[in-house]
Order: C-alpha cells, then structure tokens, then sequence
C-alpha cells in the first residue's frame, strides 16, 4: 500500500495522456501547418522567381534590342543597318523586335550583335570567321527570344540570326515556329504551369516623319495622287521609330491549364502568380523607304 | 504515525513533484523547438525573398544612374562643344546620384557616385562614344555607352556653292558678282529642270562677257552646276539639318547666337542698310521668310553679311515662286546666298564670294550639336 502512494493513480495517469495527447495534437497540427505554409510560401517564391528571372531577362534584353555594333563610318553604318525596302513596315535585314502569336500565346524574338568565339567549321558559315579565323572572336547579329509551349512550358532560345550565317549548313531553327529542339524549356513542368505570356506594342512614337513613316500620296493637297511626280513628292522618307512594350506572364505553382482566366465572379484561385513589365528598347528602329 | 513514514511520504511526494515538473519541462522544450524550426522556416524565407528583391532593386537603380550618366555627358559635350578641342577623349566625374526608399517610418537614401567619359571613333571624328557609369561603393554598379555624332545646323555643302538656286535665274543685269576661291569650283548650283540655257535665262541685252558676272557666266558652263539632287523642290533639308521650327526657336536676332529670321514683323527694323552682320570668325544665319512679304529687296544697300542667307520665295509654298532681288545694291555676302525658288532681278553690284574666298569660319554657324546614333546604345562590353 505504501509504494501505491509513490506512484500515479489511474486517474492521474489517464487525465495527463489526455492533456497531453491534446498538447501533442495541438502542436502537431502547429507544425505541420507551419511547415504546410512555408513549403507554401516556398513554392510561390519559387514560381515567383521563375517567372520574375524569366521577365528580367526579357527586359534587360529588350532594351539592348537593336543594337548594331560599332559604328565606323556614319553614313555606311546607317544604311547597312536600317530597312530599306518599300514594304510598310520593313526594319531591315535584323528587326530588332519581333513578335508572333503561337495560337495560344505570343513568341517574341530579338536581335542585337554580341561578341562570339569562331569556332572549327564555322569560316564556312560565317565571312567574319573566315575573314578572322578560327578562335577569333568576332561581332555577329544574335537572335535571342521567349516562348510559350503548349504545354504550359516556357523556352528560350540563343542563337546566331540565321541571317547572319547558312541555316542549311548549321541546321538550327531559330524562329518562333522551330520545332527542331532549337528552343530549350526555362521553367520546370513539374512545378509551375505558365498559363498566358502576351507581348504587345503599348505605345509607338515615329518621329522625322510626318505621315507615320508612310508615304503621302497627296503632297501638294489637290486631291491628286502624286506619287508618280518626285519633284512634288519626292520618292523616299526616312523614319526613327521608338516603341513601348508591355509583357505579361501568369502562372500558376500547379500543373493545371487556364487557371489564369477569372471565374464568372471574377475569383482566381490563389497562388497565381501574375506580372507585367513595360520595356522601350533604347535603340530605335530606322526605316528608310523608296516608294514601291 | 511514525517520523520515518512521514519522510517517506515527503520523499515520496517530492519525488512526485519531480516526474511531474519533468513531464512539463519536456513538453514545453519540444514545443519550444518546433516553433523555433517553424518560425526558422518562415524567417529564412522570407529573408530570401526579400534579400532577392533588394539586390534587383539595386541592380536597377545602379542601371538607371549610369543611364543618367550619360545623358550628363551628352549635356557636357553640348556645353563644351563649341570649340573642336573639347571633342577629345576624357573622363569626366559627374553629379552623383541619391534614390531615396522609405523603410517604415524612416527614409534611406542610397548614393551612386556618376562618371563619365568619351571615346573619339578615329575612322570618322564626327563620332563620339559616351561612358556613363554608376557605383554605389557596395558592389552595385552599371555601365552603358551609346555613340553620338556632332552636327551643325547647316549641312557642310551648303557652303561650298556662293550661290544656290532651288529653281531658275532670270533677269541678271548690272554688276552682280559670284566668286570662288579657285578657277572652276562651283559658282552657282541651279536647278535645270524647268528652266532654259542652263537654268540661266540672262537679259539678252549685252554680251554675259562684257558684263562683270566674273564666273556667274553662261558660256562657263562648267562652273554653273545642275545639280540633279535639286529636284525643283524645298532645298530646306540640303541646307539645314534641323527643322524650319528649330531654327526659328534657335533664333535670337542679335549677336547672342547668330542667328536671325526675318520676316514682315522684324524686317524694317533689321534689315535696314548700313550695317554688318557677323564677322569671318562668328559668322551669321539669316532665313529670310519669306521674300514676297518684306518687300522686294532682301536688304536695302549697303549691308554685308559674313555668313549664309537663305531667302524663302513664297513661305507659303516651300521651293516656288520667284524673288525679286531688285534693290541688293552694293551688298556682299560672304559666305553663301541660297534662294529657294526662283530669282530674278540680280542686279547691281551684288557680290557674292564664297566661304573659301572669305575666309569664313564653316565650323561656326550657331554652334554644334549632337544626337545619339540610333543602334548604338550598349549596356555590354564587346570587342
């Protein structure tokens, strides 16, 4: 009976696994839900970031977009460099921006010169190589860009502009269309669905020209259209051309499609990640037309 | 009861006590531990995060002060343009730069300390690099370049003909004289597209030799050009490189930049004769605009000009009609007289000699600017 009294009764013993199987529940639930919202957060920062480098990149390319190297003499600089056909719209042999829609999202791609190594094989591909020799470094045009795959992927793409060098003889499809694997996959299936990413010109400035880099058919008012007499119209213009983009990427940390588009209601599920950037390439686009 | 079982009980309640006082300590230490761990989680996450947007927030903020940059050495050159020897290779410090952030209820201020320089392109030297770089001292710092060229307001061609008709001459009589440094540079640049021998039709009265034309003379056919780029148009955008507004914005009518537009508003009180208008180092731009509303005569006698004067026939219609130049006796341009029209009635004793002949400084028309060469803005270092 004494040793009984040194113990705990059934009772005691009862009553404190209950308060404790309470203060383990409670604790339990605490940390798995703290561990719940910081993989949570975890992932959102992760989605975030994928998509924020994504963005930053594009900007910090897109403001070097159309850059075209070292001038050497002025006047043989900008006619080399800025387009030059009749066609409405023409930027020349390397457009600095371009931008295409994949059915299901826009693919833009841009262009500026970059240093690049000469590699064995490429004084075929490239006169600058063959001129140079192989290991020199040398400036060719560069065409960089951004897409969205179907499958809610994005994918980027680096590479010498295929004016710049014999598609035919390097074998890579730069372009928006390519399926050749030219275009590599930057965000991860697995973690991330990339729903909607839109590249859209928000604002355009043309400047040295007053009909808007077009050609005024009517140059001493009368009605006439006078294209045909160059003393009164005279048959070229030339424009510089500076444009604001915007782009806009949203994704969801799941893998499901459309997430994106709001409800009836207007309510998104949570966990969208959803930005915008504004980008003006500082190099301006240079047309130089001759009338058609 | 005896004093050994009331130890016992005491030993024993203690003993007790203990277990219990264990039991709790432990409890509270692992709950202890898990919040620590569960707030670690948040913290360091958070942190990142944070840490992250600080450093691009940086990144950016150093990009735009070296942008600024830039545009600090662009306003630089144009101050200390006026003079060629300025137009070197040279690094310049700049203003520096403070971005201000508010952090709760204080405000930081972050500095970028803001230099730049200027790398002259030897093959052309109208051609200049521009360095901006930005530093804030703690590892954030950018550099963009963009080439710029320096530009005058008048094309050099306008000066190399002493005189430049967009459309045809008529009616030369009396004295006038056109001259060149050196036999058989251009005299006269015309357009022949519209007008008779040679876009000359002189008074048929007299012999062109026996009259002092020098070498505005219809039988040196050499020295008086068609010039095919004259289409019979507007010849502004030969002459000037900037806009007909510019160059009424730029001017001033007096000394200040040399640069005078007259029209029926100013024409009396400007134009009359007697006077000099610049010098062969500070010479002067004269638009007159236009010829059919200040009266038939440019100037009244006795005016000399060192500089260029580009007289509009109809401002109305940019490139036609005619100007009546009756009434420039004894007026010397040095320099350059551009009608853009038709001209008639070159009579007196005009004289017209060239910048060459004058000794005119070509570099000094209303100073130099320059504008970025679209293309060349480069926030990389490139061989």
């Amino acid at each position: 009976m004494k040793n009984k009294e040194c113990g705990l009764s059934l009772t005691e013993l009862m009553v404190s696994i209950v308060v404790g199987a309470f203060v383990s529940l409670a604790a339990t639930t605490f940390y798995v839900t703290t561990v719940g919202a910081g993989k949570s957060l975890f992932d959102s920062v992760r989605s975030s970031e994928q998509v924020n480098s994504i963005l930053d990149t594009i900007a910090r390319d897109m403001r070097r977009a159309g850059y075209r190297g070292e001038p050497t003499t002025l006047a043989t600089y900008l006619v080399s460099t800025q387009g030059s056909s009749g066609v409405a719209g023409d930027e020349g042999d390397f457009p600095a921006v371009e931008v295409t829609n994949n059915g299901n999202a826009d693919c833009v791609v841009y262009t500026f010169v970059t240093g690049y190594q000469c590699q064995s094989g490429d004084d075929a591909n490239f006169s600058a190589c063959a001129s140079s020799g192989i290991g020199a470094d040398v400036n060719l045009h560069h065409r960089f860009g951004f897409r969205l795959s179907a499958n809610g992927v994005m994918e980027a793409v680096a590479e010498i502009h295929p004016t710049a060098y014999d598609l035919a003889t390097s074998g890579r499809d730069s372009s928006c269309a390519s399926s050749d694997g030219t275009w590599q996959p930057v965000t991860i299936a697995s973690e991330m669905f990339v729903d909607q990413f839109d590249v859209s010109v928000v604002d355009e400035t043309v400047f040295n020209a007053d009909t808007g880099c077009a050609f005024d058919t009517d140059c001493d008012g009368d009605g006439a259209d006078d294209h045909s007499n160059t003393a009164e119209c005279g048959d070229t213009l030339s424009c510089r051309i500076e444009r604001l983009y915007a782009i806009t990427m949203c994704a969801y940390p799941e893998t499901t499609d459309n997430q994106c588009v709001a409800a009836a209601d207007g309510s998104q599920p949570d966990g969208q990640v959803l930005a915008e950037i504004l980008v003006t390439p500082r190099n301006d686009v240079l047309i130089a037309r001759v009338y058609p | 009861m005896s004093e050994a079982y009331h130890h016992r009980v005491r030993s024993a309640r203690r003993n007790g006590r203990r277990q219990r006082g264990a039991y709790t300590i432990v409890v509270v230490a692992v709950l202890g531990i898990i919040t620590l761990v569960a707030v670690r989680t948040i913290t360091v996450t958070t942190v990142d995060s944070i840490r992250l947007t600080n450093n691009t927030h940086a990144s950016t903020e150093a990009f735009y002060a070296a942008e600024a940059a830039i545009a600090q050495g662009a306003v630089w050159l144009d101050g200390n343009a006026a003079t060629d020897a300025l137009w070197v290779s040279d690094r310049v410090t700049g203003t520096s730069l403070a971005f201000a952030q508010s952090s709760g209820a204080s405000t930081v201020s972050r500095s970028y300390a803001v230099e730049f320089g200027f790398e002259l392109n030897a093959a052309d030297t109208t051609q200049i690099k521009i360095y901006g770089t930005a530093s804030n001292g703690v590892g954030n710092s950018a550099t963009v370049t963009q080439w710029y060229v320096k530009k005058g307001l008048i094309n050099p061609t306008a000066l190399d003909a002493p005189l430049t008709v967009a459309q045809c001459i008529d009616d030369v009589t009396g004295n006038p004289s056109v001259s060149v440094a050196n036999p058989g540079e251009d005299t006269t640049i015309v357009s022949a597209n519209n007008c008779a021998n040679l876009a000359l039709d002189i008074d048929a009265s007299g012999s062109p030799n026996n009259r002092r034309y020098r070498n505005l003379n219809k039988n040196t056919n050499e020295q008086i050009v068609d010039d095919p780029s004259l289409d019979g148009s507007d010849i502004w955008n030969s002459i000037f490189t900037t806009s007909r507004a510019a160059i009424e914005a730029a001017a001033t009518n007096d000394a200040v930049s040399n640069i005078y537009w007259i029209d029926s508003s100013n024409y009396a009180s400007l134009s009359q004769g007697g006077k000099v208008w610049g010098s062969a180092d500070s010479p002067v731009l004269i638009v007159v605009d236009d010829c059919h509303s200040v009266g038939s005569s440019l100037f009244l006698g006795n005016n000399v000009v060192w500089g260029l004067v580009f007289v509009e026939s109809d401002a109305s219609n940019f490139g036609q009609g005619t100007c009546d130049m009756n009434g420039l006796g004894a007026v010397d341009v040095n320099g350059s007289l551009i009608v853009n029209g038709d001209m008639s009635d070159l009579n007196a004793n005009t004289a017209i000699d060239s910048a060459a002949l004058s000794g005119v400084d070509v570099t000094g028309f209303g100073g130099i600017t320059i504008y970025a060469v679209p293309g060349t803005w480069s926030d990389m270092e490139i061989d």
